[in-house]
């Protein structure tokens, strides 16, 4: 297990040893978790979304071909 | 074929993929699905809109209205998304629940990571309570039970998330460490406790003698079971057969009916087994075509990266790897109308240019001593203009070199015969000896 900081608490969950425990490390899960989009975003969401698709691709590579 | 159609027609293979792996509540594998289709066409209405339904299934109502609004905007009419948008509007204080979930799972998240887990754990109960199908609600929820080894909680919050995403990968790997862990747990808590009881005696306690004993759990159970035993005899003597009876003739009735409708439905399953069995063929084609489309070798998509690369290459005025390139490029699958014009200007471009490039990669090769590169680059510089005499001289010169005589005097022999007016025949007559 890893050490814990000064005045932290271990976070780490139990290893997996020879009697069998199975292994999460709660700080990296924890990373795989990303926030859910507020109905107040979905208008900026929008704006951010990548629309590009295989046909715009083509297209902008015949027009930097022409110019 | 146009490279839209075939875009198209990618895009529909990946959408009828999505929606088999949505109809098994593979919700994951059908979200990556209907992305892919979206990438080779962002019209693909019915990609979006069920990527829309499946992001409202598990619970992010925010990206379902994006893709909904989305989807409406490149198809404005005859679009279903149109009764989406309105259905979540019409149902009172849904969309301002599903904002609430989205903030307080949010606000759990931060909690979660600046170590107040017991405040995270208080506010995603409330909210899985809401929004039970909030599948990344329920894994953040099972996560934080895991950490405080309350497994059986964490396993309830993923049979949750399971009943909604079948498949999630995250949630089956939670799963499968809950049910590890489930009993082993509630064991040891047992066998720690027994070993530290020590309760003191108080005044009004008795101590029982060993010879006494009131009526013991496995007698109770042995009353029981004799007294359902008689019951189930006389029940079988006295009352069942007038039952039977009245039983019996009620329901015949019913009973022929109930054939009858079963009847009906066999007939109508087997039409809906042939059904699925045309769909299962037609998706089966639409796989087929996909993976002809993206084999490595040959395969008309990896004609078009090659046909990027080049371009790639000519804008960052790298000949040398343009002309290596296309010597490995097959142009003629790209045969589509939108493509012509680039690909006659490429050709045009590689005959007029291009050999005298590869010439020259020979050229270097020779000097370096490698003849076999050297040969392979005269080679290709002969692929696309055949009538280069210079690189058949070279060719046999660079034989000659190598000290295949044999192999040389027949490319000299070629000059001799065939190019007799060339500058290079006389050279070619020299180098043979004859």
């Amino acid at each position: 297990m890893r050490e814990a900081e000064p005045g932290k608490k271990e976070r780490t969950a139990k290893i997996q040893d020879e009697e069998g425990w199975r292994l999460l490390d709660f700080e990296e899960e924890l990373k795989r978790f990303r926030p859910s989009l507020e109905i107040g975003n979905v208008e900026d969401a929008i704006g951010k979304e990548d629309l590009t698709d295989m046909t715009d691709l083509m297209v902008e590579l015949l027009n930097d071909k022409r110019n | 074929m146009s490279a839209e159609v075939r875009s198209r027609q990618i895009a529909n293979a990946y959408y009828n993929i999505g929606l088999e792996k949505a109809k098994e509540r593979d919700l994951t594998g059908a979200a990556d699905a209907l992305k892919k289709s979206l990438r080779f066409n962002k019209y693909q209405t019915d990609a979006r809109n069920l990527l829309g339904l499946i992001y409202h299934e598990i619970g992010e109502v925010g990206a379902a209205l994006a893709q909904w609004i989305i989807s409406q905007n490149f198809q404005e009419t005859g679009n279903p998304a149109e009764e989406y948008l309105q259905a979540l509007q019409d149902a009172p204080g849904y969309l301002s629940m599903a904002d609430q979930a989205a903030k307080k799972y949010n606000q759990s998240l931060q909690y979660a990571c600046s170590d107040n887990e017991d405040l995270a754990v208080l506010l995603l109960m409330n909210m899985v309570e809401e929004m039970p199908n909030f599948v990344k609600a329920q894994q953040l929820l099972a996560l934080l039970y895991l950490h405080h080894e309350d497994y059986t909680k964490a396993g309830r919050c993923l049979f949750q998330a399971l009943k909604v995403d079948r498949y999630n990968p995250l949630t089956q790997r939670y799963m499968a460490v809950a049910k590890q862990n489930t009993g082993r747990a509630e064991v040891e808590k047992r066998k720690l406790k027994n070993a530290f009881s020590h309760r003191q005696m108080q005044d009004d306690d008795i101590i029982l003698p060993p010879s006494y004993k009131e009526n013991t759990g496995l007698q109770s159970v042995l009353n029981i079971l004799a007294g359902l035993v008689l019951g189930v005899v006389a029940m079988f003597f006295l009352v069942t057969p007038t039952i039977r009876d009245s039983i019996t003739s009620r329901y015949e009735e019913e009973i022929r009916q109930g054939l009858e409708l079963v009847n009906q439905k066999s007939l109508q399953i087997d039409e809906l087994n042939r059904q699925m069995e045309e769909a299962s063929r037609a998706q089966q084609e639409a796989e087929d075509s996909l993976a002809t489309m993206v084999s490595d070798s040959g395969g008309v998509i990896s004609q078009y990266q090659h046909l990027v690369q080049i371009l790639e290459a000519y804008r960052a005025d790298d000949m040398r790897t343009a002309v290596k390139l296309y010597v490995e490029t097959d142009l003629s699958v790209l045969n589509d109308g939108i493509l012509d014009s680039t690909v006659a200007w490429l050709q045009q471009d590689m005959a007029q240019n291009g050999y005298q490039v590869l010439e020259q990669l020979g050229d270097e090769a020779a000097a370096r001593g490698s003849t076999a590169e050297a040969v392979d680059y005269f080679q290709k510089s002969l692929q696309i203009k055949g009538d280069n005499i210079g690189a058949i001289y070279k060719i046999g010169l660079a034989y000659k070199g190598a000290g295949d005589t044999d192999t040389a005097n027949e490319y000299f022999g070629e000059i001799i015969m065939n190019h007799a007016n060339s500058e290079y025949a006389a050279q070619a007559k020299e180098q043979r000896g004859y």
